[in-house]
């Protein structure tokens, strides 16, 4: 700082008024003066220059920066630290969780050891296992796919079994892809049983699911097709194939041929047969598929009788006639018929055919000679299966049995003509009829009536059911009956009481001898007349047959022993029914003899009153009634 | 006559049809010839091998199934049906049950073996993992972790 001008003297000395006035003044130039410049001087050697400034302030900067990153970096660190220890006791609790886990799983399964099944072997557990598994063919369903996750969730030995037992795993629901992965990777090489089988409930929707399960994208899809390819197949179930289905499907597969794929099943659209190779198939269903004309339909069951040659079963279910062929099949709209070889059938089943001429459908089949034929179903012609004005046999001429036939008429449109015949045996026959208002049409029905004797085999029928068309002439009835001599159960819709009358037992008249069970639906026939029915029929006949002897009572073929009524309204009060029937004394054959009445059908079950005439059985039946 | 001796010491004669129902004693027998010496069987005890005889002796007239028919036998047309005889035959308490199962499948009676998995199976079907645990005394050796693991992989067969 400089001194300039101020001499100041010891303070020790008082300075004199000379010097004090000097200096007052002085100090007063000064401060008018030079204050502010020495302000500035002050001010100025306080202050840094901008340089050092800058520098000072990063200095302060950095210094508040390191006080702050010092905090932060210890919260950090202790952060870490606890996450750290954290981490450890999570380690430390779940290893220990993990130990005792292991430890108690290894000691439940040493006490495992101590349950008598433990003893049988792997192989042996793994037989029963393959048994649990087994599909039950009286349960008309396929196998649970449930049942093999089931036995690997007992322990732990069971699953390691069960996961090693590959035939526990061949089946393969498509649909269900989380089950398919599961169950192809676990059946190993094994040939499966692969189906397209969806939960009912979600039917509605199923082709589309289908679609997204079979999609090109999807891996299931892969899986199907390598496993079809890779020939791994046993059997193949498809019940509702939808054009989404085949389309990505089936133009790619070709099932070479192999020694086991034996059951094939396809319905709704379907494949065209020629990309199918269906060698070795021994079963061949097809379910519910539209042809235009029968002339398609008999070109496309050719291409399968070509494609697949030799099985043994072949179904023909619920084939229909719209406006266009199935998805997926073509073929010419006209041309020359060809004809179907199936060598090797045992077996054709043809079920509910709509409506339409089918008959030349039959014929184009050749067929062996001891093939049975199964037919189930309603026609409205006769005449569409067994073809008018031509000799049945010589059409299918294999075919010799027929289990069950059913047959509705319509006597309006046709039926005029019913030619040829089925040889063999036939053990159950229906026949219904409509269109059989006018009396016209009823002459008609006589006719049928009277044919039918020339075509199936009657004599061998045992079960009868017949609805009974209005005007039906009695005599036809007659000619109808007595074509059916082993009856041994007969039902009648809504006949009249003459022709009820007609299984009296007349010195010249015994229709129907072997008749056991006798149901009538809506007839008007009144107690008395069943009274008389049930007199006749439970008599003996003849002085032979009074005979008591044991092999009557054991068996009882020549008398009815049970009449069920179902709504016939003429029958008012059925305990004094039963109580008069009990007082004709019925029983003198000791054959056991019950009437059942029905309100109708669909009370069957809280109007049904059984009474067993005789004594104090009928007392029971009463009871019985009572009580319901 | 066949002289059977179990692992408690007990002896059984039997006609050689009866015995032969057991492949492991009709390849015996075959082997050593006409013998009398006693045939050991020490892992049969004498009740176990009285049940055993009695299925045999039932049986002894059925024809025994060919190799051929067990090669050609298909497990997917197998069914759990059992005769009505066999079914009050093994009518047993589960240790005999088990018992006669080693039995028949150490003697080699393929047709008795095959009575006693059909049993247990029917004893299985249609019971779910708890109530099959229940039945045989088994208790749940799954740690949590393969628990759980196994209950992820089953949920397509839970809500059906």
């Amino acid at each position: 700082m400089s001194q300039s001008g101020l001499n100041c003297t010891s303070r020790a000395d008082p300075p004199s008024f000379a010097f004090v006035d000097y200096h007052q003044a002085k100090m007063k130039l000064i401060v008018a003066e030079e204050l502010p410049e020495l302000f500035q001087l002050l001010y100025d050697i306080g202050r840094p220059s901008s340089a050092e400034e800058r520098g000072l302030r990063a200095q302060r900067l950095e210094s508040k920066d390191r006080t702050k990153a010092t905090a932060k970096g210890l919260s950090t660190i202790l952060d870490e630290e606890s996450e750290m220890l954290a981490l450890i006791r999570n380690v430390i609790v779940d290893s220990s969780k993990s130990y005792m886990a292991e430890k108690i799983s290894t000691i439940r399964a040493q006490r495992n050891r101590l349950s008598p099944i433990y003893r049988l072997p792997n192989e042996t557990l793994s037989a029963v296992f393959e048994f649990a598994n087994c599909h039950e063919p009286s349960s008309g369903s396929t196998r649970s796919l449930r049942t093999p996750a089931i036995l690997a969730r007992v322990s732990k030995r069971w699953r390691e079994i069960a996961l090693t037992t590959s035939s526990l795993w061949t089946t393969i629901n498509v649909v269900n892809q989380c089950a398919a992965e599961i169950f192809a990777t676990r059946s190993n090489n094994a040939l499966l049983d692969i189906e397209l089988l969806h939960n009912h409930a979600h039917l509605c929707c199923f082709p589309r699911k289908i679609f997204i399960s079979l999609g090109p994208a999807c891996p299931s899809l892969a899986f199907f097709e390598d496993a079809l390819a890779a020939l791994r197949w046993a059997s193949l179930y498809l019940p509702y194939t939808a054009r989404q289905l085949h389309q990505p499907c089936f133009t790619q597969l070709i099932c070479e041929p192999y020694p086991k794929p034996s059951h094939f099943e396809f319905g709704w659209d379907l494949p065209a047969p020629a990309m199918l190779h269906l060698l070795w198939l021994t079963m061949l269903c097809l379910i519910n598929i539209s042809f235009s004309t029968e002339f398609t339909a008999n070109q496309f069951i050719c291409a399968v009788a070509a494609a697949s040659p030799r099985p043994q079963r072949f179904a023909l279910d619920a084939l229909r006639f719209s406006d266009s062929d199935a998805h997926g099949w073509t073929s010419p709209p006209d041309g020359p018929w060809e004809t179907a070889t199936f060598p090797d059938l045992k077996h054709i089943t043809i079920c509910f055919f709509a409506s339409g001429p089918t008959h030349r459908i039959f014929r184009s089949m050749r067929l062996p000679p001891d093939a049975v034929l199964e037919m189930k179903g309603r026609w409205d012609n006769l005449s569409d299966i067994f073809y008018p004005g031509l000799d049945f046999s010589s059409h299918l001429p294999s075919i010799l049995s027929v289990r069950e036939l059913d047959i509705n008429f319509n006597v309006a449109d046709g039926c005029c003509r019913i030619d040829g015949t089925v040889g063999g045996t036939m053990s159950a026959i229906i026949i219904g009829f409509c269109g059989v208002e006018s009396v016209g049409r009823a002459h008609r029905l006589g006719q049928i009536y009277r044919q039918l004797a020339r075509v199936l085999p009657t004599a061998s029928v045992e079960e009868l059911i017949i609805e009974i068309a209005p005007r039906t002439a009695i005599s036809d009835i007659v000619a109808l009956l007595a074509d059916f001599p082993s009856i041994t159960s007969l039902l009648l819709s809504r006949p009249s009481i003459d022709v009820v009358k007609l299984l009296l037992i007349t010195p010249t008249m015994h229709l129907c001898p072997g008749l056991e069970k006798l149901i009538l639906m809506s007839s008007p026939i009144s107690e008395a007349g069943l009274i008389e029915l049930a007199l006749s029929r439970t008599k003996s006949e003849g002085p032979e047959a009074i005979q008591l002897d044991a092999q009557m009572f054991s068996e009882p073929k020549d008398h009815l022993r049970s009449i069920e009524i179902v709504d016939c309204h003429q029958v008012h009060d059925e305990v004094a029914l039963g109580q008069i029937l009990a007082g004709l004394d019925l029983t003198e054959n000791l054959m056991l003899f019950s009437v059942v009445f029905c309100k109708a059908k669909t009370e069957l079950i809280d109007a049904e009153l059984v009474m067993t005439l005789g004594g104090q059985a009928f007392a029971e039946g009463v009871d019985a009634r009572e009580c319901t | 006559m066949v002289n059977l001796v179990t692992s408690d010491n007990e002896s059984f004669t039997v006609e050689k049809a009866v015995a032969s129902r057991s492949v492991l004693i009709k390849n015996m027998l075959e082997d050593v010839g006409e013998s009398d010496q006693p045939i050991p069987l020490p892992n049969v005890t004498a009740s176990v091998l009285k049940k055993v005889l009695e299925y045999c002796d039932h049986h002894k007239n059925e024809p025994m199934p060919t190799s051929e028919d067990l090669a050609a036998e298909d497990t997917r047309k197998r069914t759990t049906d059992i005769g009505e005889w066999d079914q009050k035959f093994i009518q047993v308490d589960q240790e005999m049950l088990f018992e006669i199962i080693l039995a028949a499948n150490y003697l080699d009676i393929k047709p008795l073996l095959d009575v006693g998995c059909k049993t247990v199976a029917n004893m299985i079907k249609g019971k779910t993992p708890e109530e099959i645990r229940k039945l045989f005394n088994i208790v749940n050796d799954f740690t949590p972790e393969e628990e759980a693991q196994i209950k992820k992989e089953n949920e397509w067969a839970e809500d059906r």
